[in-house]
């Protein structure tokens, strides 16, 4: 340690007396030791990433069925190449639950391939990395995914923050990239969307969405409430732009950090400005802690309020809500991106066998985003990349989450039988949170509700 | 019902001073770990989290009712975190003036919050935790103002909790000898004290009231394994406006604190946090005992 | 001054011993483990950055991160919001980062270390939500066609690396630091020897942030992308603890540590996820500093018991 402080050096002292090593050779030793151990992280890391052994990243229970599955789905890739997908979906922190749902729902779309013989007879493989906390974590998951595991395509990143960060990599390497949940129409623009699709639906369907809620609930005026990204941004001057012909007015529109926590300020504007409606873009925890405090606050609980992808959505975050603010979510209308097709019903049931969880939009749009790929290269024959991009563009395809029919631009197209979203109301009887389909008119089983009356709208 | 024109403002003030009340348990902790130890515990934030989710635990699996699940939390973030220093800091450092040990231990500490984040999230999983609040409804003011019981109950627990603090401090054996060791350490020695002994308890009592803070606060926001960075910085900024080493002191900066971010909250959200800590900052390099250091004694 | 350089000197030797791989790496076709060294360049300038201003002028830094962060920051924003070529982005973007830095610092030059390392951090706390509430939690990317090719920047990155830590390396080992010794120890004594202390501090913070914000500046160019999460509070800790575990005070000890370290995370992450990768570094640093509270280079360094020792052995 330095020196200069007596104090220090007599600490130092007591140290290098406990430990008792030799002089006089000690320098040469230390020379030597030093060598080696630099030399031996260098030749570790080398030694490690030589031994490529491509992984599923599972942290949880549920996972582990998928990592038994992605092992057996190893052993026999091994033997003939296998089309390795890579995902980057988040697996730790908040966003985690929603995260592995895409991996799941990719895992069944990969099963179903490779009991059907695979894609042009090779076996397919889902390497799935943790986006992570942070941008450095997802730029680093890239870095594995592309240039350690050599993975032939990509799904993902969820974030479109992350996409950005890290499509030098992917169009760097020329690889077909998949988005199933980022929604951010401004990625979808020459030079980067050239490898680039998304088969999710794109912000401005979401405006077509909050549009329709407002709608279906009279409302002439509105206030927005979102997370501080781009993409709710992008929603929100989407918003700002179609309202007036749609014969609606925002009164107000504000952002959090999504770490944000205390929301009195939102609800004392709300109190004050009195909309017929409110629309919320936070798909996070910040979400429910929204929820809890519209719900506990009298003020403004009566007033309809619309949650675009949502936690909500999922029954045991409902339940939390209710169980701290009774009624905190009743008459409260959530809208996950998915849309309704025939084949919704047997990919819910063939998830909740498999990993005994209802599959959300997450697990639907990964399920879609693999077989929609797995279609073009089939249709390529190949998995050369201007070969498959081509392809993809004239997917023709209906799956669990929609019907895809990709635009100039790569993104897909939004409207009545393609993709549209869902429109939920939450009511609760008896402490049983009930979710009912009020939206599009071809997938509803029940009328809106007014919550400050009680009364469908007419 | 006719708002007045400064209703939200009132109720921005309320959950603000609410707020600051609790979180200034979570100072106060800091500020006794540091006045006994003379160390700063950077794993504060974890053990804030690691409040929600004991409470958590006690309410889902143990099946406790929520005020036994609050207490169930605070008794044993004491002995976990006693565990984790006899486990974790060399003795010899545990009360240490040298820049290099205290150095080492702010590490150590911060590792120890890595290990008990990481190990939180791969037990619960990413999710936020949702603790049931021990009462619902709420008074109703005139001018549309009003006050959840839960905001009321929260308060009282933190006064309370207070009162025992400086009641502990002042009438009991142990809490006499930590005030004296704080005061004057080689006195305190000389007289009797053990330094281990005192060092563990303030280190247990720190970290159970950065706990408390976080099992009260975990009804009204949710908690995941990531919280608590924040909440790190936040009980910074409060030691540092009321003077490090003085739980009086702790507490007064955490209405303070509590007031001026509802203020900035009310009037410009997206700035507060960033006000505060501008403010503080100036406080600091210019005042570095604290603006309340010289008025208030400690405690 | 090159007389300064002792060939026998351990941490001389590390560094040496570091290059040469480092120059050998893109020839081995591992592309990740390129990436992986890219990192280790930037955080290891960043470590001894914070070691030159700990374990040389007794001032401690809790919020390091403050330059780092700037470092990426400007570079960023000068490349994507006014469009600057690339090269011109880092040098400006060092220089300001490194001002700005210095300047923090020297407002906290009065107080006694633990409140300056709180002062700095409070600081970088600042950044951190100003950047957040400016560019939002995605930040900002830079995505051009005509970006280096990876390999070019990784060639920059030893050369940077090399450049830096030679740097350092001279200032560990000029006269220089006998007066800095003297600030660190005793300050009257200093001022009454005829040192002007305060002048020395402010210097030393400026030499700090400079190369912090070197470090800073080279993450942003081979990550292309800067956002909030720079100046979190773990990133302000990161150098600290690299630091610690390598040892302080030598320029080997930050190289060991910073390696061990960054390799650690950045190699976890292939097989396990990231909440273990996380679990076991808090774990790896808890038992390296309970065994060798001194850090690995310090089993290393022989100490004798006159103060001079250090100085004298190189």
């Amino acid at each position: 340690m330095a020196c200069g402080n007596g104090y220090i050096v007599m600490e130092n002292t007591q140290i290098v007396i406990k430990m008792s090593t030799k002089p006089g050779t000690k320098k040469t030793l230390a020379i030597v030791v030093a060598v080696i151990v630099i030399l031996a992280v260098i030749a570790g890391a080398y030694y490690y990433t030589t031994s490529t052994a491509p992984s599923m990243q599972t942290t949880s229970m549920t996972s582990q069925v998928t990592s038994m599955q992605a092992s057996m789905n190893a052993t026999s890739a091994a033997a003939t190449q296998p089309i390795k997908i890579g995902l980057i979906t988040p697996l730790s922190g908040i966003y985690a639950p929603d995260g592995m749902q895409v991996q799941q729902g990719a895992q069944i779309a990969a099963d179903q391939l490779n009991a059907a013989g695979g894609i042009m007879g090779q076996q397919v493989q889902i390497i799935a990395q943790d986006e992570g906390a942070t941008t450095s974590d997802t730029v680093n998951a890239a870095q594995i995914l592309v240039n350690q595991q050599k993975v032939d395509f990509m799904i993902g990143p969820y974030f479109s923050g992350d996409v950005r960060a890290v499509l030098p990599i992917t169009t760097g390497a020329k690889m077909v990239q998949i988005l199933t949940v980022s929604s951010l129409d401004g990625l979808m623009v020459p030079p980067q969307n050239q490898y680039l699709f998304r088969v999710t639906l794109p912000d401005s369907g979401y405006a077509v969405m909050a549009l329709a809620f407002l709608n279906m609930t009279h409302a002439k005026t509105f206030v927005y409430e979102a997370e501080d990204y781009g993409y709710a941004h992008e929603i929100g001057s989407f918003l700002t732009n179609e309202s007036a012909s749609a014969g609606v007015k925002m009164l107000s529109a504000d952002y959090f950090p999504d770490t944000a926590s205390d929301y009195s300020s939102a609800l004392n504007k709300i109190a004050t400005l009195k909309p017929d409606a409110v629309v919320v873009v936070m798909e996070g925890t910040n979400g429910i802690d929204f929820q809890k405090q519209y719900g506990a606050n009298p003020g403004v609980n009566t007033i309809p309020i619309f949650h675009l992808e949502t936690l909500l959505i999922l029954p045991t975050n409902a339940q939390s809500i209710n169980a701290a603010v009774p009624n905190g979510v009743n008459d409260v209308f959530v809208g996950p991106i998915s849309t309704i097709t025939n084949d919704t019903a047997a990919f819910q049931q063939t998830f909740q066998a498999k990993y005994g969880i209802t599959a959300s939009h997450y697990a639907m749009d990964g399920y879609d985003g693999v077989m929609i790929l797995a279609n073009a290269v089939n249709k390529a024959g190949s998995t050369n990349s201007d070969a498959v991009a081509s392809a993809l563009t004239t997917t023709n395809y209906t799956g669990p989450g929609g019907h895809v029919v990709f635009l100039s631009n790569h993104n897909p197209t939004v409207g009545p039988g393609y993709l549209t979203g869902t429109i939920y109301q939450i009511t609760v009887s008896n402490n049983n949170i009930h979710y009912n389909i009020v939206w599009p008119s071809n997938a509803s089983n029940s009328t809106a509700v007014n919550p400050a009356t009680g009364q469908p709208y007419t | 019902m006719s708002a007045s024109p400064f209703f939200g403002l009132y109720l921005s003030l309320i959950s603000g001073v609410s707020y600051g009340l609790i979180i200034s348990l979570l100072a106060g902790g800091l500020s006794l770990i540091y006045g006994v130890m003379n160390n700063v515990n950077t794993s504060h934030g974890a053990f804030y989290m690691l409040g929600g989710f004991l409470t958590f635990f006690a309410v889902s699996s143990l099946h406790l009712p929520i005020v036994v699940s609050i207490i169930f939390a605070f008794a044993s973030a004491f002995a976990i975190g006693l565990v984790f220093l006899f486990v974790l800091i060399p003795k010899r450092m545990w009360v240490s003036s040298n820049p290099d040990s205290q150095n080492t231990v702010m590490i150590l500490f911060l590792a120890l919050a890595q290990v008990l984040q990481q190990g939180v999230f791969i037990v619960y999983g990413g999710g936020s935790i949702a603790v049931p609040r021990i009462s619902f409804g709420s008074i109703l003011a005139p001018g549309g103002i009003f006050i959840s019981y839960q905001t009321l109950i929260a308060i009282a627990i933190s006064l309370l909790s207070y009162v025992g603090l400086f009641l502990f401090l002042r009438d009991t054996k142990i809490g006499k000898a930590i005030r004296a060791f704080s005061q004057d350490r080689e006195l305190a020695e000389a007289m009797g004290v053990r330094v281990s002994t005192i060092a563990l308890i303030a280190f247990g009592l720190g970290v159970s009231l950065a706990a408390l803070s976080g099992s009260l606060l975990s009804s009204v926001y949710s908690i995941t394994a990531s919280t608590g960075w924040n909440e790190l910085v936040i009980a910074f900024v409060i030691v540092t406006f009321g003077g490090i080493g003085s739980i009086s002191g702790s507490f007064l900066g955490g209405l303070v604190y509590g007031i001026i971010y509802a203020i900035t909250q009310y009037y410009l959200p997206a700035y507060s946090f960033v006000i505060a800590l501008v403010l503080i900052y100036v406080v600091l390099v210019n005042k570095p005992t604290g603006i309340l250091g010289e008025i208030i004694e400690r405690a | 001054m090159l007389g300064n350089i002792k060939l026998n000197d351990v941490s001389f030797v590390i560094l040496i011993a570091a290059l040469v791989p480092s120059v050998l790496v893109p020839f081995t076709g591992m592309l990740y483990l390129r990436f992986i060294m890219m990192y280790f360049f930037a955080y290891a300038i960043y470590t001894a950055s914070w070691d030159l201003l700990y374990s040389y002028s007794g001032q401690l830094s809790l919020g390091q991160a403050l330059p780092f962060g700037l470092g990426t920051f400007f570079t960023i924003m000068f490349t994507q919001l006014f469009q600057l070529p690339l090269i011109l982005s880092a040098v400006l973007g060092t220089l300001a980062a490194a001002a700005v830095g210095g300047s923090v610092g020297a407002t906290t030059i009065r107080l006694k270390p633990g409140y300056q390392g709180i002062a700095i951090l409070l600081f970088s706390q600042v950044l951190y939500w100003i950047t957040l509430i400016l560019y939002g939690e995605e930040g900002l990317s830079v995505f051009s066609a005509t970006a280096p090719s990876q390999s070019t920047v990784y060639m920059a990155g030893v050369l940077v690396f090399a450049v830096a830590m030679f740097a350092v390396y001279m200032i560990h080992h000029s006269n220089y630091r006998l007066k800095l010794f003297a600030i660190k120890g005793d300050n009257l004594a200093a001022n009454v020897s005829g040192i002007n202390v305060a002048a020395h501090k402010i210097l030393v913070l400026f030499l700090s942030s400079l190369i912090a914000a070197i470090g800073g500046t080279y993450y942003a160019v081979f990550t292309s992308h800067a956002d909030f999460t720079v100046f979190a509070v773990p990133n302000s800790f990161l150098p600290i603890g690299m630091a610690i575990v390598g040892g302080t005070g030598f320029l080997g000890g930050t190289i060991i540590g910073s390696a061990i370290i960054t390799v650690l995370i950045r190699v976890l992450p292939i097989w396990y996820s990231l909440a273990i990768t996380y679990f076991v570094y808090g774990v790896v640093v808890i038992v390296i500093l309970r065994l060798r509270p001194t850090g690995i280079v310090g089993l290393l360094q022989r100490k004798t018991t006159k103060g001079s020792s250090r100085v004298a052995s190189g």
